[in-house]
């Protein structure tokens, strides 16, 4: 059997079985939609695409354990990574999964009590009314200008849930509040007080901004609701991943100093990719030498 | 050699290497005015100069080292949208030359874009000096190194006690322990290489390092004398 059969087996058929238990015990209760066989099949294929930030194939650095936690953790949830619900991301040996913004969608919209999720960006200019009723916040009118859409000028966003009792929950956040969630994204795309023109952050600003409003909302929502505990435990585990813990980090780093520190050999190619000018350090007496290139 | 600290730390870094006939300038954070008048305001033996990555304590100038015909070489992440005829640029395991200089390039461990560090020998001595900054750690180990121009920023109990006492945010000493090197990694580093003839340790950390401990204890664990790099200094190499 070849290396990557071997893993198959020790992490995607590892995978099936237990998710064979948990339906029979009825533990969990997939979507009608959602055949995580299949779910499986394509995180297979994309996961043998996947490379470390060095170039180096991520089922070949990472630990099986991480990566049969990540599978799992995927199928709990109900994610499709052929439709970009979530990602396989690398840190050190560590696999990790990654929703995306449709992802927390999905997952929240399959909550029981939920009915609809809705979010909006609030640019200047903007007329936004936000009443406090009985200790809630409620956004009450939200008037847009098409002129006054300009993802430079946003000034903050939310994002409201609608509960099948028909009950409303509404989570706001200011730009600063925003830009303070982003301080702690693994993707660095704060410099200081400005974000980064050339993050994703940078470029689609009004789309991440809705993406962290919906995440902050759908977390805050998932932990009050009823859902099994293996659902809710999968999806705060996958929303840590895209923050940087203070413990987790500390631990990531100095785990991969300890494996990766000084080990690789490497030294000067024969292969030179500029060649020395011949006669170049030649120095004639009471003669400057001439300049390298 | 001959190695000049024209600046080390976070508000501009720039090194000059002087070979027998050549100079080497090491990063570009530095205003090129103060640069010239530390080259005594003879560029022609500047061969060229290495940029290990785009933060502007390192980068910031390089467009007046560029007008003034110095050959700058770093890699195509580093370089981003800049454009002049004087780019040289390099990638992560190439051999290159700068004048008199042989210059083996590889990846650091830095939140931006294709970031490097370099091994530089003398093809007149074939002695080599390896030059490790802004970089968690070196996932590399290198045969004969005589000279360790390297990184040593914080202390983990330093910035520990800093971020009790609220001087900086955790989030900040987080992003320092992914991207700069930690006392005990440098000193790790350091003892990988028993043969070294000389320590300059750089790029100290304003808040979260102690330059007195750090010489002393790395002195006391290293074979060879260690010295932390301060503006102005010269060393024989």
């Amino acid at each position: 059997m070849s290396d990557l059969a071997l893993l198959k087996k020790d992490t995607v058929d590892v995978v099936t079985k237990k998710i064979a238990e948990f339906k029979n015990t009825g533990e969990i209760k997939f979507p009608e939609t959602y055949c995580p066989e299949n779910a499986l099949k394509s995180a297979w294929l994309i996961l043998q695409e996947v490379e470390t930030k060095d170039k180096k194939k991520a089922l070949d650095v990472c630990s099986k354990d991480s990566i049969a936690n990540t599978l799992l953790d995927m199928v709990i949830q109900g994610l499709s990574p052929a439709k970009k619900q979530c990602y396989f991301i690398p840190y050190g040996s560590q696999l990790q999964l990654q929703r995306s913004y449709f992802g927390t969608l999905a997952i929240t919209k399959r909550l029981k009590e939920i009915k609809d999720i809705r979010s909006q960006v609030i640019f200047e200019d903007d007329e936004l009314e936000i009443t406090i009723e009985d200790g809630s916040r409620k956004i009450t009118k939200h008037i847009q200008k098409l002129q006054n859409i300009d993802t430079n000028k946003i000034i903050g966003a939310y994002t409201i849930i609608e509960k099948t009792d028909e009950t409303i929950y509404t989570e706001i956040m200011s730009m600063a509040q925003i830009m303070q969630a982003w301080r702690q994204s693994k993707m660095y795309p704060m410099d200081g007080d400005k974000i980064k023109e050339t993050s994703v952050h940078g470029k689609f600003t009004d789309q991440m901004a809705l993406k962290t409003v919906i995440n902050r909302a759908c977390k805050n929502f998932a932990n009050t609701s009823d859902d099994s505990d293996i659902l809710i435990e999968s999806f705060n585990r996958t929303t840590e991943n895209e923050y940087k813990g203070e413990k987790d980090v500390k631990r990531d780093i100095s785990q991969e100093i300890e494996e990766n520190a000084n080990k690789e050999e490497i030294d000067f190619k024969e292969e030179v990719v500029n060649e020395v000018i011949e006669g170049d350090f030649v120095v004639k007496e009471d003669e400057e030498p001439s300049r390298g290139f | 050699m001959k190695l000049i600290v024209i600046g080390s730390s976070s508000k501009g870094n720039c090194y000059i290497l002087e070979g027998e006939h050549h100079k080497l300038i090491l990063e570009a954070g530095i205003k090129f005015d103060e640069v010239k008048k530390a080259l005594e305001f003879k560029l022609d033996y500047v061969a060229g100069c290495l940029v290990t990555h785009s933060h502007k304590d390192h980068l910031g100038h390089v467009g007046n080292f560029l007008i003034n015909g110095i050959q700058v070489y770093g890699s195509k992440g580093t370089m981003g949208e800049l454009n002049n005829h004087n780019i040289n640029y390099v990638k992560s395991k190439q051999t290159f030359y700068v004048g008199e200089f042989k210059i083996l390039a590889f990846d650091s461990i830095h939140d931006t874009e294709e970031p490097l560090n370099f091994l530089i020998e003398s093809s007149l001595t074939g002695e080599r000096l390896l030059f490790i900054t802004d970089s968690a750690y070196c996932k590399y180990k290198f045969k004969d190194i005589d000279y360790l121009l390297v990184e040593c920023n914080f202390k983990e109990s330093i910035i520990q006690k800093n971020v009790e006492d609220k001087k900086i945010p955790e989030f900040i000493a987080q992003r320092i322990r992914e991207t700069h090197m930690e006392f005990e990694t440098t000193k790790r580093l350091i003892l990988n290489y028993p043969g070294v003839k000389k320590v300059i340790l750089i790029h100290l950390s304003d808040k979260n390092s102690d330059p007195g401990l750090f010489e002393e204890e790395l002195t006391f664990h290293a074979n060879c004398p260690v010295h932390v790099a301060k503006v102005g200094d010269e060393y024989a190499l």
